[in-house]
């Protein structure tokens, strides 16, 4: 590998990895190693004991307390269950009669930071479209830590967000799992232990763009361009599977590979249910799996299939209309892959929809139940939680209320799903980041513009 | 409640007992409204009339408006030919747009808005200086002139569109000037000498003597804003402002010539940098100064969320009945309708009826009336929904018998 500023640690470890295969030869885990090391070490506040009482509790994992009471110590959620017993030793201890209490809210699809507010064009660096294929492009690369629409979505129950490339290209690069929270760097956002993803685009959006720059001009362009790709990548990864010399790196090379091995979940903006069935003929061609289909208005006609291969579903309540493939809308979409026994997730893709993801979970619940679908409150509420924790390969640490999780949990001053209700208190890591009682300036942009109340 | 919508009569007289009513700006319990051949005629808390047809529903407000939007004239909105609210201008002031011409009634996308209970709208034409007329209209009609209200219901005006505030600003100087100058003397001699057509500027003319609104102005900043009510104040206009991020700021200048806001209330600061000092409160603190305001909807595709968004304004600080007043009696004052917009005797009988809060997410619109009478509520995407209840779908669900 060739020398550069890396953190000292890390180079350490590589230089221990290199040495049985030569100075000069790393493997594709010691590249991964190099290029995710961090500079600086995040800022985060310290976890407190806290104990949350009194308040109606909504796992997303099947249970309801009411009142119950949720522990968290260490930044990990020690208990959850019903308000009964003596009140144990805490640093807090806060009484939230008639409140609510979720775990955080996970956006699996955004473009804060990579389309940050104001949307300036000097920030806009969510879409490298100088190709139709830029595996190597890493939305972590692009995201500015200071988008003011962080702050914003935290206020809205997000704890964590995935943030994706635009979807320009069939494979527009990686996107990048984040704690919403202000960092110097966006690495330094980056939720710890979550997976690598892939953002690939199908149907009209790569042939509107490349159809008058070399294509792809159709969807019959669309596939032979995944074709392509994936062939290649499948031919460098037999060739680089075990050693990686200088002269053979490839960057976008290298993250194919992480798809063809599993070890990155492909996110997969696609509409039309016959798109979504060409990708998933596609991934068992090249014999990966499609985590999740983002947008997927046409899910419902497939729902059988998605379901039995375990693809999420990532969708809006009722965004449709703003292109022919977004036109089949049903309302009852995520609820009825819900019913389906698949995993429905609903996202945003939008800025304001991402402080607003209860109020729009509540609206598929409610066009669910008007189709005459039995969904319970948690159900829904899975559609934002552990579902989307799901999709970003992160579920064996937050998206529900169970001991040993993360301690990412929202207060709400009113039934979740109502559009009255708002997130009182937020907890990253069993720690509180926002308190709507106690307004702060995280972002430079906004520092200095605060207006008399 | 079923057995509720197929009873609603079309002609003939129906009443709700008992309800929850939002009326004169309240909410009142325990009211009978009755309504007879699409007009309110009583609204007290007696037994209905004898022979007349009584549904019980929890909760009847007047029927929405949703202002602003391009509802009937965008279906597919990256599809060109699908498009009749923006096109390429050559010139940046066309007056004469009328979009009640390219309303379609048959649009996709008012099935949906009607189940938010939206029963009117006003549609703008987007782009240029002077975009065009904006209409009145009915999304419940079975044409368009069952639909139009008003085909000219003021002028749209994008301050953004010459690249500089002060060139528009200029330029709707001379262009009201002008308009004055030849309704006062239509001399061909002027033709020349003028900064639009004349049938232009009889459009614009039209639109300032009627001022009810004269102009539509898109503008989220502040100082936009503020400079908009100095040109309104000089050219005695009445004014909406489309966007009003900052519009909070300049409340009382706005109160002073009694301008109008159309706000997103889900939008706040920083969005666009013309938005920085947005915030969820703006449109509760316009409504404190005395400023009337309704809400936007994004795209006319998602119009039925308009009581919502109405809801979110409540969220951030508005009082219910005001948030509620905001999207049914404002649009019509606005546009000087004073038949719609509020449940009173000698009004159209244009009602939604819920199953409970209109604002909240989980409750449900159970009818829409329109003219007395129940409108259809039956979209596509309820029919394909129906389609896919069970999978697998064949495509020929009961192959034809043959001949």
């Amino acid at each position: 590998m060739r020398s550069r500023p890396i953190a000292h640690a890390l180079t350490t470890a590589l230089l221990a990895g290199c040495a049985s295969k030569g100075a000069d030869v790393s493997t594709l885990a010691d590249i991964e190693a190099a290029a995710r090391a961090p500079i600086e070490t995040p800022a985060w506040p310290e976890p407190a004991r806290w104990v949350l009482r009194g308040a109606t509790v909504l796992t997303a994992d099947g249970d309801r307390y009411a009142p119950g009471r949720v522990v968290m110590a260490g930044g990990r959620i020690e208990s959850v269950g019903p308000d009964t017993g003596p009140v144990p030793d805490a640093d807090h201890v806060v009484d939230l009669g008639g409140q609510w209490i979720t775990p955080g809210i996970i956006d699996t699809h955004s473009h804060l930071g990579v389309y940050p507010s104001p949307p300036l064009r000097a920030h806009g660096d969510g879409n490298e479209a100088i190709g139709p294929t830029t595996p190597g492009a890493w939305a972590e690369s692009g995201l500015w830590p200071q988008d003011p629409g962080w702050q914003r979505a935290v206020a809205g129950g997000v704890t964590a967000a995935q943030v994706l490339p635009g979807s320009a290209n069939l494979i527009g690069g990686r996107g990048v799992t984040v704690r919403p929270v202000p960092q110097r760097g966006s690495r330094a956002m980056r939720f710890p232990g979550a997976p690598e993803t892939v953002k690939m685009a199908c149907g009209e959006n790569p042939k509107r763009v490349y159809g008058d720059r070399g294509g792809p001009q159709t969807r019959m362009g669309n596939t032979r361009g995944f074709r392509e790709a994936f062939a290649q990548a499948a031919a460098w990864r037999a060739d680089h599977a075990d050693a990686v010399s200088p002269g053979d790196r490839d960057v976008d090379m290298e993250t194919l590979a992480l798809v063809l091995s599993g070890e990155a979940l492909p996110q997969v903006h696609c509409y039309r249910a016959d798109d979504m069935l060409g990708m998933l003929q596609i991934a068992d061609e090249f014999g990966f799996s499609i985590r999740s289909f983002h947008h997927a208005i046409e899910a419902y006609k497939i729902r059988d299939i998605l379901a039995d291969r375990e693809v999420s579903v990532s969708t809006w309540s009722d965004w449709w209309g703003f292109k022919a493939e977004a036109w089949d809308m049903v309302l009852p979409n995520a609820a009825m892959v819900h019913a389906a026994g698949g995993r429905a997730v609903i996202h945003s893709d939008d800025a304001i929809g991402i402080q607003r993801l209860n109020q729009e979970a509540g609206k598929a619940l409610a066009d669910g139940r008007a189709f005459g679908l039995d969904i319970t409150e948690d159900d829904a509420l899975r559609w934002i939680t552990a579902n989307a924790a799901w999709t970003l390969g992160i579920d064996d640490q937050t998206g529900r209320l169970a001991p040993g999780l993360r301690g990412d949990v929202v207060v709400w001053n009113a039934p979740p799903f109502s559009v009255y209700a708002r997130a009182r208190l937020v907890f990253i890591d069993g720690a509180l980041v926002f308190d709507a009682d106690q307004p702060q300036v995280w972002s430079d942009l906004v520092a200095g513009l605060e207006d008399a109340p | 409640m079923i057995a509720l919508l197929l009873s609603l009569a079309a002609w003939g007289c129906d009443a709700v007992v008992g309800s929850t009513a939002f009326i004169d700006g309240a909410l009142r319990d325990d009211t009978t409204v009755v309504w007879v051949d699409g007009v309110i005629t009583r609204v007290d808390n007696a037994p209905a009339p004898e022979g007349c047809t009584v549904h019980a529903v929890d909760v009847i407000t007047p029927a929405l408006s949703v202002v602003g939007t391009p509802l009937g004239l965008v279906e597919i909105a990256l599809e060109a030919s699908s498009r009749d609210d923006t096109y390429a201008r050559p010139d940046p002031v066309t007056p004469s747009l009328r979009v009640s011409d390219a309303f379609d009634p048959a649009s996709q996308t008012l099935p949906l808005a009607r189940q938010g209970g939206i029963a009117h709208a006003v549609i703008v034409p987007s782009g240029g200086l002077v975009g065009g007329s904006a209409a009145w209209v009915s999304i419940a009609g079975t044409s368009q002139a069952a639909s139009v209200h008003l085909d000219e219901a003021g002028l749209i005006v994008d301050l953004d569109a010459l690249g500089s505030r002060a060139a528009a600003f200029a330029a709707l100087r001379r262009l009201l000037d002008d308009a004055a100058l030849w309704a006062k003397r239509p001399d061909p001699a002027l033709r020349g000498t003028l900064s639009a057509p004349p049938d232009a500027l009889e459009v614009v003319s039209r639109a300032v003597q009627r001022n009810q609104p004269a102009l539509w102005v898109v503008a989220n900043r502040a100082a936009d804003i503020e400079a908009t009510t100095r040109f309104a104040a000089t050219y005695g206009l009445r004014v909406v402002i489309v966007g009003g991020a900052e519009a909070w700021k300049v409340a009382d200048a706005l109160a002073a010539v009694d301008a109008g806001v159309l706000i997103d209330p889900m939008v706040y600061g920083p969005g666009p940098l013309d938005a920085r000092h947005a915030r969820p409160d703006g449109a509760a603190r316009l409504e404190r100064a005395g400023v009337s305001v309704s809400f936007s909807v994004e795209e006319p595709h998602r119009a039925r969320s308009l009581r919502w968004i109405a809801g979110n304004a409540v969220r951030a600080g508005m009082p219910w009945e005001a948030a509620l007043a905001a999207i049914t009696q404002v649009p019509s004052t606005w546009v000087g309708d004073s038949d719609r917009g509020r449940i009173a005797v000698g009004q159209r009988a244009d009602l939604a009826l819920w199953s409970g809060d209109p604002l909240d997410i989980p409750t449900r619109l159970l009818a829409l009336v329109v003219d007395g009478a129940p409108v259809s509520l039956r979209s596509r995407h309820d029919a394909l929904a129906e389609r896919y209840r069970t999978l697998p779908v064949s495509p020929w669900p009961d192959p034809p018998a043959g001949p």
